[in-house]
């Protein structure tokens, strides 16, 4: 069954189970050429994930009161 | 080794270059073997193992642990010494350079901690050396009050693992991709600044949160768990969002300088954390509890970095390979289906359709001819009823007879004409007798001879008895060559009734 995939993880473990599928070679053309295309669609649901570069680093802590306090972390990379 | 035959090459295979080396390396051996053209001297050879071992990156410059077996300081001011565990030893060299640096000069028994390289010293012709190695140490420390850490350390260690804390079972695997990242550690040291790197290298659009913690000191044991319990709390879980995967770790230090990473709350701590955790404390010789208890160890913060941020070039260059495997999969599934449809038209019901029809056709030929047969017996008696019933209407015709009467008709006719014809010329002489008669009946005829006629002028009757005239009347007489107006003198009736006189 195709649906979105949630994480990358589960995205490239059926992007997998549906290149294997596909090399297997037993698989009627319909059903090829719809695996076909959810394949792609995971690619580049993988691609877009990685294409993400934004820096983002937090620094989590709890103050006095006990409450979450969040920060961007503002030191240089070395 | 077996012998090689080159059928064994004949079937390509993915093997086949390893395969191919593997015979090479085979034949060079037993050429060698056979020619005898090269002989190491012996200076040669250990030269040869100096070069492999000086060029070794790991052998120049390494960690290694153990107890001094052996510590002598000789009139040069070198010192030679023994390392050794429970199975094994090692000799080795620390120049009086670097001797000088030493803060307390180590002694037999002492567990040591040892940086230095590996070399393989060279002989002379006074002193023929070699086919050994040893360590050159740049550095010696002595594990801090060895004896009691290790006391403790070891009776912990039982304790957890008694209670099942570090079996293998216990262990999960970590995330291939995790989104985001925790990272419990110092914000001042090192390690922190390294897995940053790290990060940044390999993907840096992956999400990083970090949970500051002492890591060293008195108070670190409760910091550091206080962080483990941050980071796994319903509260981070709301509003930074699931942490997928976390790494606890520090710097490199003495045993002592690590020792909060051996304090049970803080193994517990770690044992219990939901999330997956990689353990990255000190160096690659540093082994602590905590790194026991998590799911997996990392030689350094360094290493952890690099095990749990994903490559984003790597995954980048494995979808290649997917998009690859996919197009051609695709690619070779659609010519194998163009093949087919390609042999599927040649087949005879669509190069000739009519073959597939044959049988059918055979059969439905077979029952026509049935049902002809079938039919054709009834048939034949309805047009034998056919041809009597035509035959007897064609008898019936009144076609005959119409010709008998048209036949007899014409007869009459001729007949009729000539009788008419007679009977027209006897009337036309009947009618010329009558003529005649009727000419010598005319008054005029009778004017003729000498009669006259009266005619009353007024009506222009004949007047027949006198006494239709009177004395006075004018009367006309009409003579045959003409006529006379008279008037009536006296009537004279014979009879004495009508007789009249003109």
């Amino acid at each position: 069954m195709e649906r979105t995939p949630q994480t990358f993880e589960e995205a490239v473990s059926r992007l997998e189970e549906i290149v294997q599928l596909l090399e297997s070679g037993e698989l009627p053309l319909d059903e090829t050429v719809r695996l076909y295309e959810e394949g792609q669609k995971l690619i580049a649901f993988c691609q877009q994930k990685l294409a993400d570069a934004e820096r983002r680093i937090k620094i989590v802590t709890l103050n006095n009161g006990g409450e979450l306090q969040v920060r961007e972390f503002e030191g240089d990379l070395p | 080794m077996e012998r090689w035959t080159w059928d064994d090459f004949n079937e390509p295979t993915s093997d086949t270059d390893e395969v191919w080396q593997q015979f090479l390396e085979r034949l060079r051996w037993e050429e060698r073997q056979a020619s005898e053209e090269f002989v190491f001297t012996v200076s040669q050879l250990n030269e040869y193992v100096r070069g492999l071992i000086s060029d070794d990156p790991v052998l120049q410059g390494f960690w290694v642990r153990g107890e001094i077996s052996r510590w002598q300081v000789y009139q040069s001011g070198h010192a030679y010494f023994t390392l050794k565990d429970e199975a094994s030893q090692v000799t080795g060299v620390m120049w009086r350079e670097r001797l000088a640096y030493l803060q307390e000069m180590p002694k037999v028994g002492d567990i040591v901690r040892v940086f230095g390289s590996l070399r393989v010293p060279k002989g002379s012709a006074q002193h023929p050396r070699g086919g050994e190695f040893q360590i050159e140490a740049e550095r010696i420390v002595k594990e801090a009050q060895t004896g009691v850490w290790w006391q403790r350390f070891e009776e912990l260690r039982q304790k957890l693992q008694a209670e099942g804390l570090f079996d293998e079972a216990r262990k999960r695997p970590l995330p291939q991709f995790p989104r985001r990242i925790g990272i419990i550690t110092s914000l001042d040291g090192a390690a922190l600044r390294d897995m940053l790197r790290v990060a940044q290298q390999r993907h840096a659009g992956v999400e990083i949160v970090i949970f500051p913690s002492l890591v060293q000191g008195d108070e670190a044991p409760m910091a550091l768990v206080a962080a483990l319990q941050l980071a796994n709390s319903e509260t981070v879980r709301q509003r930074i969002g699931e942490i997928d995967v976390l790494i606890i770790g520090r710097g490199g230090g003495s045993m002592e300088d690590l020792w909060a990473f051996n304090e049970e709350c803080v193994v517990r701590a770690v044992a219990a954390s939901r999330i997956p955790i990689v353990s990255a404390v000190g160096h690659e010789v540093d082994f602590t509890l905590t790194d026991f208890a998590a799911d997996v160890r990392a030689s350094t913060p360094t290493a952890a970095a690099q095990m749990v941020v994903p490559d984003r070039q790597g995954w980048l260059a494995r979808l290649e390979q997917l998009a690859l495997r996919l197009n051609q999969a695709m690619r070779h599934r659609l010519r194998s289906a163009t093949e087919r449809w390609r042999r599927l038209a040649e087949r005879r019901c669509f190069t000739d359709p009519t073959s597939l029809f044959a049988d059918r056709r055979q059969l439905l030929d077979l029952l026509t001819l049935q049902l002809d047969k079938a039919f054709g017996r009834n048939l034949a008696r309805w047009q034998e009823c056919l041809n009597e019933w035509q035959r007897r209407l064609l008898a019936a015709s009144p076609t005959a007879q119409l010709e008998r009467w048209r036949e007899r008709l014409g007869r009459y006719d001729d007949a009729l004409r000539v009788a008419a014809q007679k009977a027209l010329q006897r009337r036309q002489q009947t009618l010329q007798v009558f003529a005649a008669k009727l000419e010598a009946l005319s008054p005029y005829a009778v004017l003729q001879r000498g009669y006259a006629l009266v005619r009353d002028p007024a009506t222009g009757r004949v007047v027949t008895r006198s006494a239709h005239l009177t004395k006075g009347q004018i009367a006309e007489v009409l003579m045959a060559d003409g006529q006379l107006q008279v008037t009536v003198n006296e009537v004279v009736t014979k009879d004495g009734k009508d007789a009249a006189n003109l």
